[in-house]
């Protein structure tokens, strides 16, 4: 078992927050874009294109998490 | 290719009596789209007067065609005149016998049904002799059901306690249940009714015809067979109409529909009582070719003008075929507008390098061409074969990119080989040189945008937005140097201030058009940039699952019988693994395209162009 300091401990758990709440956030914003995406689809079945870009707009929050998770996991690496 | 065919919008006038001939010359053509005129001084122009014609003869030939069973089709008929046509569909006389036949077997098909639910019925009572014709006594009340096998010494004690001058008969038909039947005096229907009721006795239809339940069964059996064989004969005899009939009704059909085109085409024109006018688009490079065709036929009694206006054409996209899965993916968000640029080319050359870098194994790369190409010929002409084509494209750069990271199924190829051939760019050992290279893959790609931007803008003349779009480049490559320098020290600290003064002049064009928002906009040009970092993290997560699956769940002999479990979940995981980067490796892929890229310059919203024409599949 590699030993650990007490701050590349707490960098690694920062890591993973990171990356939840990036995930959270993407989670919590496309559920509720893509109900409203459902409701258009509906109506406008053509508009499922523009509708997509909607939908993906808020993955960019989980990259997010995943840069600053790696620069946090590279720190201590 | 990387823009639409340029168009050309045209003026028309000529005369009325020469309209059948003219519709019918560009229909011939089919490379001009009409566009609805309108103008108070003119009447609008009404369809041909054969369209009511043609069109109850369409309706004849496509029911014709419906009642008829599908043949190979006679290609290559030639284009009747509409007399000749008219005359031709006139000889065509089978609708009555058509549907006389149809008819005919729609009664045998409800007949049939009807005897065969009352056969079921009679074979259950077989064992029971009792003469049918009891249910139409007019002093009997008769009864005919299935009953709970625990009910039936209930319910015939019951009768029993009013009556004795009553028949009861009853036969099993499962564990549970039995048929019976029951005929009582009618003086006591009401009473027997309200006791059946209580006993949940359900009732079954009677057969109609009298006798005893098998002599009836032998009398409906004959019928249905008798049915069948009529049946069989009417089928033949539409066999036989579809064999003679058929081809020729399609041709017929196609012809209707190109003169129905024809005839409906006018309703766009406008009309005096001697002139007709129209306008309408076409390529500007086949201007020459309508102008001199309508000329040659028509000589000074048509007027051919092309207009100068400021609408937005239509778009007709122009690439090579190979292009084409990537077109469909860019219309899929919207179809450019017929003066900006068309950037399916550039779609095709990003995409699969993006798709490549993510699912970036050299296996997974051979199964995803492996499934695509199942996949393109399993659903050809639906909308999934172009997406099918685009994953088989880029499949080729994944297997590239394979070889690169030294990923073969998640393996390091000197693991499989078992010597060591060349020194790779395994990515969960080069994450920190991937994120660098994924982000400066963003730069590039979204500074490509931005100069598109520009030209686009300059192209409409808006100078202050092409100069707004360059400055969107001075503040990216302004922002990049200040990071690099400020977080990271690999520049100067002296550099700081140059690359202050260059965001800063950058932000000017910006403030002008955009105003207060465009600074707002800045952190989104960062999320921008970060956003290709999902290149790296979709691929990681793609390569950790495949090794997680080598590590823990490789089979191997020494596990025996287990073996036999062992390798079918391993290969389904792979498989599951390869499906899930094919997905996620197309969305984000298409995503970095159609979000990040096309918003610095694409607009779309353009309508494709929809050139009066019949696409002739059976006629020359």
């Amino acid at each position: 078992m590699v030993e650990l300091s007490i701050g590349a401990g707490m960098a690694l758990v920062g890591a993973g927050i990171a990356i939840a709440g990036g995930a959270i956030g993407t989670g919590l914003a496309q559920s509720a874009i893509g109900g409203a995406i459902i409701g258009v689809l509906a109506e406008k079945p053509e508009e499922a294109g523009k509708m997509l870009i909607w939908l993906v707009i808020p993955e960019t929050l989980v990259i997010f998490g995943f840069v600053v998770a790696m620069l946090a996991t590279l720190k201590v690496g | 290719m990387l823009k639409p065919v340029p168009m050309r919008k045209i003026r028309v006038v000529g005369l009325r009596r020469q309209l059948e001939e003219v519709v019918g010359l560009l229909h011939n053509l089919g490379i001009v789209q009409f566009t609805r005129c309108e103008d108070a001084r003119l009447c609008g122009e009404k369809p041909l007067d054969i369209y009511p014609v043609i069109s109850e003869q369409l309706i004849r030939m496509r029911a014709i065609e419906n009642a008829l069973e599908p043949r190979p089709v006679k290609k290559k008929q030639p284009l009747l005149s509409i007399d000749e046509l008219l005359n031709e569909c006139a000889k065509i006389t089978i609708e009555k016998r058509i549907g006389q036949i149809h008819d005919r077997l729609d009664a045998i098909k409800s007949e049939t049904k009807e005897l065969s639910d009352a056969a079921s019925v009679l074979e259950r009572l077989g064992g029971l002799n009792i003469d049918l014709s009891i249910a139409k006594s007019n002093e009997a009340c008769f009864f005919l059901g299935r009953i709970a096998n625990e009910k039936i010494k209930g319910l015939e004690d019951g009768i029993k306690a009013v009556t004795d001058r009553f028949l009861f008969k009853s036969q099993k038909i499962s564990n549970l249940e039995s048929i019976c039947i029951i005929v009582a005096d009618k003086t006591y229907k009401e009473y027997i009714t309200s006791l059946l009721q209580k006993t949940g006795f359900s009732e079954m239809a009677l057969p109609p015809l009298p006798g005893k339940p098998k002599e009836v069964l032998s009398i409906i059996r004959g019928r249905i067979a008798q049915l069948e064989k009529e049946q069989q004969e009417l089928n033949s005899e539409i066999g036989r109409l579809s064999d003679e009939y058929y081809s020729k009704v399609v041709g017929l059909r196609e012809m209707l529909e190109i003169y129905a085109e024809r005839a409906n085409a006018p309703t766009n024109f406008l009309r005096t009582e001697n002139v007709f006018l129209f306008e309408a688009w076409l390529p500007s490079a086949k201007y020459q070719e309508v102008a001199g065709a309508l000329k040659k036929k028509f000589g000074e009694q048509i007027i051919i003008q092309p207009i100068e206006t400021h609408e937005e054409p239509p778009t007709m996209l122009h690439n090579p075929p190979i292009l084409s899965p990537f077109e469909f993916l860019v219309e899929f968000i919207s179809t450019p507008k017929g003066n900006e640029i068309d950037p399916t080319l550039l779609f095709a050359l990003t995409f699969p390098i993006f798709y490549g870098m993510m699912l970036g194994d050299f296996g997974y790369g051979i199964a995803s061409l492996i499934l695509a190409l199942i996949l393109m010929n399993k659903f050809k002409n639906t909308m999934l074969e172009p997406v099918a084509k685009v994953w088989a494209y880029a499949s080729i750069p994944t297997m590239f990119f394979g070889i690169i990271y030294d990923e073969f199924f998640g393996f390091r190829h000197y693991q499989i080989l078992g010597f060591h051939l060349y020194e790779g760019i395994p990515r969960t050992e080069n994450i920190n040189l991937l994120l660098v290279l994924t982000i400066l893959i963003g730069i590039v790609h979204l500074t490509l945008g931005f100069i598109l931007g520009a030209i686009n803008k300059l192209r409409e003349k808006e100078w202050l937005h092409a100069a707004a779009k360059l400055g969107w480049i001075a503040v990216e490559f302004s922002g990049i140097l200040l990071v690099i320098t400020a977080m990271f020290h690999m520049l100067p600290d002296s550099v700081m201030i140059p690359a202050a003064l260059l965001g800063i002049i950058g932000l000017i064009p910006i403030m002008k058009t955009e105003g207060i928002t465009g600074l707002i906009e800045i952190p989104s040009l960062a999320s921008n940039i970060l956003s290709y970092a999902r290149i790296l993290a979709v691929g990681v997560a793609s390569v950790v699952v495949a090794e997680l699956i080598n590590e823990l769940l490789m089979p191997n002999p020494s596990q025996g019988i287990l073996m036999l479990v062992m390798i079918p979940l391993y290969l389904s995981l792979h498989l599951f693994n390869i499906v899930l980067g094919m997905f996620e490796s197309l969305v984000q892929g298409a995503r970095l395209n159609y979000v990040e890229f096309f918003s610095k310059f694409y607009e779309g919203g353009g309508i494709k162009f929809n050139p009066f024409k019949y696409t002739k599949k059976i006629t020359v």
